[in-house]
């Protein structure tokens, strides 16, 4: 046996040479090993021991090898398993995912190619569990630990998209802003375990009056601002239409009924709503109408609260 | 390279149409998605003119190069702006991954896209060259483009060209680069003639 061949048998991934017939001219220890179900041996022809290649797309790079000299990579993602190929002492019924490279090769003026094959299974779950863990961080960096819902981060990146399909699609666009009335005054009272509750209480409720009132565009959501201001994105509604659902928010809020003796607005707890809205090709923008909304909330607190207030028209 | 004629460019468009519409079919097979490919624009400009004229500077591109010998040698590339490389890959692996980087995963991917692409240009040019000539296998990188496009020999204008993907009614544009010395221009040049003779002929 020659030094070069007793090097690729003693290599941990897979080669094989094929010629231009696509007999195998040279296969090494380790991918005949892995084809537990086929004896792959020197000599014997890859299309007749697997003749379900010749549909696939492995035997349209070994053609365009040889014919073309191009040569070709099978990644993994777009093709999982191109080769009946087994982890040794595993009898799972699925082939281990492979990353295979196809190179033309000319000797003495004939076409060979070879295939070179690794198993890349470890690499495919070491990935998927980095995209578990991603996606997990992601979501535990958008999110308001007390209440569930979207905080200021999310809230600001829901809003510019939302801002960019409107101008997109030159759609309407309304901004709730809220404030739970004195709600200093409800924690100095009942002390800040309560106000938790009373927070986490109230987007509970809200967040499913939303999902469930009709006319509402389900890109709708909701966000904590920051302390007791929360936001609420209404793509698909013009502000003056926003006025009426804001009116069923409030209402909302004062009906689930939870005292605040200390408030000198009422016997339970209300909010105080400002709206704004976007308008494609006016000069709105993120700030601007941020600006509005809170600027509308500021206006409802300063006439009594537990009311809605539209923000000017320019 | 000297200026092509209107004609000559006309027939290369035409050649790397027939490719990119070749390789659009192959990966929409593998990706089960659609994929679609509008009709290549071909420029040959200096890098400094493709930078400006399509207001690159400083942006990093993902790129797939393939080197290729022969009668015609050069290095053949495909290029996406970094940002829409992530959306390439995912949105035909139809995957949600919320990492700012091309996994190696994605990487392998990309390569493979890349790879189906030029490989079906090379064709198309070894068809018209009537010549076969030998390639060697994608490599990735992300880079600037300036460093990308000087990566050739100085003073050397750039074949390039600019392509549309169509995936999931998202636009995202791409360009393919071929680098090359200059007895390969002529040659392209000369065969791009001879094919001319033979069409009008």
């Amino acid at each position: 046996m020659l030094l070069f061949e007793q090097a690729l048998n003693k290599l941990q991934s897979g080669v094989m040479i094929l010629d231009s017939e696509l007999n195998v001219i040279f296969v090494n220890h380790w991918l005949v090993e892995s084809f537990t179900q086929v004896s792959v041996v020197q000599g014997s022809v890859l299309t007749e021991l697997l003749p379900e290649l010749s549909s696939q797309r492995i035997y349209t790079c070994i053609r365009q090898a040889l014919d073309r000299g191009l040569p070709a990579v099978l990644s993994p993602a777009l093709n999982r398993t191109p080769l009946p190929l087994y982890s040794k002492g595993k009898t799972d019924a699925e082939p281990f995912a492979q990353m295979i490279r196809i190179q033309p090769i000319k000797h003495d003026n004939k076409s060979y190619c070879m295939l070179e094959v690794q198993d890349v299974s470890t690499m495919m779950h070491r990935e998927r569990l980095l995209n578990q863990q991603a996606k997990k961080l992601n979501q535990m960096a958008l999110t308001d630990e007390l209440t569930g819902v979207a905080n200021r981060r999310c809230f600001n990146s829901l809003l510019e998209h939302a801002i960019a399909e409107a101008t997109r699609q030159s759609s309407a666009l309304s901004l709730l802003f809220f404030d739970i009335d004195c709600f200093k005054l409800y924690n100095d009272h009942l002390g800040h375990q309560a106000g938790d509750y009373c927070l986490s209480k109230i987007t509970r409720v809200l967040s499913e009056h939303i999902k469930l009132t009709q006319g509402i565009d389900r890109a709708a959501s909701l966000a904590r601002y920051g302390g007791e201001e929360f936001c609420i994105i209404l793509p698909n509604i013009a502000p003056d239409d926003a006025v009426a659902f804001a009116e069923s928010f409030r209402h909302v809020i004062e009906t689930i009924g939870l005292p605040h003796p200390a408030s000198p607005v009422s016997s339970v707890v209300t909010a105080s709503f400002g709206i704004s809205g976007f308008k494609a090709g006016k000069s709105d923008t993120f700030t601007s109408i941020v600006l509005k909304a809170d600027n509308a909330l500021y206006r409802a607190k300063a006439s009594g609260r537990n009311q809605v207030v539209l923000a000017n028209k320019e | 390279m000297k200026d092509l004629s209107a004609l000559e460019l006309d027939a290369l468009a035409e050649i790397f149409n027939i490719s990119v519409g070749r390789s659009a079919s192959v990966l929409s097979e593998l990706t089960g998605e659609s994929v679609t490919m509008s009709v290549p624009m071909v420029h040959i400009l200096s890098p400094e003119r493709v930078i400006d004229l399509f207001g690159m500077a400083h942006q990093r591109l993902t790129c797939i190069s393939q080197y290729f010998t022969g009668s015609f040698s050069g290095e053949a590339m495909l290029m996406f702006p970094e940002q829409s490389s992530l959306e390439v890959v995912r949105l035909m692996l139809g995957s949600q991954v919320p990492l700012e980087q091309l996994s190696e995963i994605e990487q392998d991917a990309l390569s493979e896209i890349g790879n189906i692409i030029l490989n079906a240009c090379f064709a198309a040019i070894a068809d018209m060259l009537q010549d076969d000539f030998s390639c060697q296998l994608p490599e990735l990188t992300v880079a600037e483009v300036y460093e990308i496009l000087h990566r050739g020999q100085n003073g050397h204008s750039v074949l390039f060209i600019q392509i549309q993907l169509g995936l999931e009614q998202r636009d995202l544009e791409g360009y393919l680069a071929f680098l090359m010395g200059s007895e390969s221009e002529l040659m392209l040049q000369k065969a791009l003639s001879v094919f001319l003779t033979g069409v009008q002929g």
